[in-house]
């Protein structure tokens, strides 16, 4: 549904009861609806699937690395990805590279950074929650220098190209970057859902996972690593949008519970239809389109507050 | 089982918490291991559940060394009760009694309906099953102790360890939690390897008692053998008088500085 209301809604209005016509007349050639034909296949329809596939990454790896992490407060964007991604964009964005080369090194330098908070968390701090959280923290501090050097090197015109990349937007997304993300993001998001007993089990603290015999250090890796990487796809596509990854897990939890086995595929669902509908607001609720990221910010922070508020009570050790 | 301990060794980095430990535990006992804060008492738990790797010597369960024993295999056979738990998400209880049968299923799987029928009867055994459907964060001390032996119950373990599985609770709890460990040990013939710090619960509900003191073993045996005036005296620096209870095998032992008027 909120597929169907994201597609329709736009400068130029689709009717619902259109679509069926246009996949029939894509398939048998004919073109009697040009104009609607080309706003839904070459505009709506990427933007929109990279739109779910973004929320629906996003709700899943930020669940499951809170769960990893035992710690309500983590999302992807902790590990040093988010500021990993920007450097790598800016980087090409300030030097011109031209198409596509800004995704494939904001993916790169995503992964990098989180394969440095991964180094840096196992040399003293043997991979646990609290020296990975760390890590990535001093990480992303690292990248964010990083890109200030190079947003004070490059060219006016490119700095706001990298602060137009950074804030996260949907309207500039085509077939490739779906196609690019796609891979990438799915065997995250299917290796982490499959994985979603051992992630349950691995919130329960390292010694008792331990003692159920998981080997802890391998499997808390593995999770990371496939969060990571689906996170990289998407963000390299979209841009940093924030607050989909630290809303859609409390929110999840609480429409279905902490149930082990649906909270990971539910969460799945809520953040692609999370992030749909706040991208539908940020193309129709003004003249001109807000930026993606800065609508799931607006209503991000209230609406964490609030979920942090009526939810303090039950996680342990916070009363 | 038969749990062998041959010079168990171990040291916080340079600092040595186990020194040449060499125990022989017999199946179907429960063994309380009693000893001041700092005697090693848990260090010695944590290496029969492989959470520790110590620096030297030898466990054996029925012969084989337990470190050469695959996790889930390993997991299959101990149930370890931790003394502090805290989680941060409100989960029912039956699923964390539930991830009991971890060691059981495969790295995809999630648990099946006979699992969870297991947890439940898990839950069964130590008086719980009303808890089942409860948020475990929400559980008072004595229910979340008793959840966590129930999970490693699910575990359908050959031995259990629990360490301090009496520490901060009110004095009804206590003899509830001990009272559950013993008619498990008593019905399912499984080992208990219990840490305490009370010489009487030692002395009522324990099949044998280990005495440890920085990092030693001090006495093995049946608990009113090693539980006397004279061992106290030695072990806390205490004088004490061992009371019997005329028709009844309880015997408790009370410091004599509770005499003072």
């Amino acid at each position: 549904m909120a597929l169907t209301l994201h597609i329709c809604v736009g400068k130029y209005p689709l009717s619902p009861t259109i679509i069926p016509a246009l996949f029939i007349e894509k398939l048998s050639g004919t073109s009697e609806h040009a104009l609607e034909q080309l706003v839904f296949f070459d505009i709506r329809l990427p933007r929109a699937v990279m739109a779910a596939l973004f929320g629906a990454t996003m709700g899943v790896t930020g669940t499951a690395l809170q769960s990893t992490l035992k710690n309500p407060l983590v999302s992807p964007y902790i590990l040093g990805m988010s500021s990993g991604a920007a450097v790598g964009a800016a980087l090409s964005l300030a030097l011109n590279f031209g198409v596509l080369s800004t995704e494939v090194l904001a993916f790169a330098f995503a992964l990098l950074a989180v394969f440095l908070t991964l180094i840096i968390s196992s040399v003293r701090g043997s991979l646990s929650p609290v020296s990975i959280v760390l890590a990535g923290v001093v990480v992303s501090a690292l990248f964010q220098g990083v890109l200030t050097i190079i947003q004070i090197m490059a060219q006016p015109e490119n700095v706001s190209a990298i602060i137009g990349w950074i804030a996260g937007r949907l309207n500039t997304v085509h077939w490739n970057h779906v196609l690019l993300s796609t891979p990438p993001a799915l065997i995250g998001i299917l290796g982490i859902t499959l994985l979603r007993w051992r992630i349950f089990v691995l919130s329960m603290g390292d010694e008792e996972a331990k003692a159920l015999g998981i080997n802890v250090r391998r499997e808390r890796v593995i999770v990371i690593l496939l969060a990571s990487l689906a996170v990289s796809s998407v963000v390299a596509a979209a841009g940093i949008i924030g607050w989909v990854c630290l809303i859609t897990p409390h929110l999840t939890r609480l429409m279905v519970g902490s149930d082990p086995k649906k909270l990971l595929p539910a969460s799945l669902s809520l953040g692609a239809a999370l992030l749909l509908m706040a991208d539908t607001l940020a193309k129709s609720v003004w003249r001109y389109e807000i930026p993606i990221g800065v609508v799931t910010t607006l209503i991000g922070v209230p609406l964490f507050l609030y979920l942090l508020r009526r939810s303090i009570h039950v996680y342990g050790g916070w009363t | 089982m038969i749990i062998t301990v041959e010079d168990l060794t171990f040291y916080y980095d340079s600092i040595p918490a186990l020194r040449n430990v060499s125990v022989e535990i017999l199946s179907g006992e429960l063994v309380t291991v009693l000893g001041p804060n700092g005697s090693g008492k848990t260090t010695f738990l944590k290496c029969l559940c492989r959470l520790l790797k110590p620096r030297a010597g030898y466990i054996r369960f029925d012969g084989q060394l337990i470190w050469k024993m695959k996790p889930n295999r390993f997991a299959q056979l101990v149930g370890y009760v931790p003394q502090i738990h805290s989680s941060s998400f409100p989960y029912r209880v039956i699923d964390v009694v539930a991830s009991g049968r971890t060691p059981y299923l495969s790295t995809f799987a999630v648990p099946s309906k006979k699992d969870y029928e297991l947890a439940y009867q898990a839950l069964e055994a130590v008086g719980c099953q009303e808890l089942a459907e409860r948020t475990y964060t929400q559980l008072s001390g004595g229910e979340l102790r008793l959840v966590l032996i129930a999970r490693a119950l699910a575990q359908q373990p050959k031995v259990l360890l629990l360490d301090e599985p009496t520490s901060h609770l009110d004095f009804k709890n206590k003899i509830t939690v001990m009272h559950v460990i013993k008619s498990l040990v008593k019905e399912r013939r499984i080992t208990a390897i219990v840490t305490e710090h009370d010489p009487n619960i030692a002395l009522a509900f324990s099949d044998k008692v280990i005495l440890m003191k920085k990092g030693r073993i001090i006495a093995y045996g049946k608990p009113d053998e090693v539980i006397n005036e004279e061992t106290m005296k030695i072990f806390y620096d205490l004088d004490v008088e061992v009371i019997s209870l005329p028709n009844s095998r309880l015997k408790f032992i009370i410091p004599k500085m509770l005499n003072i008027q």
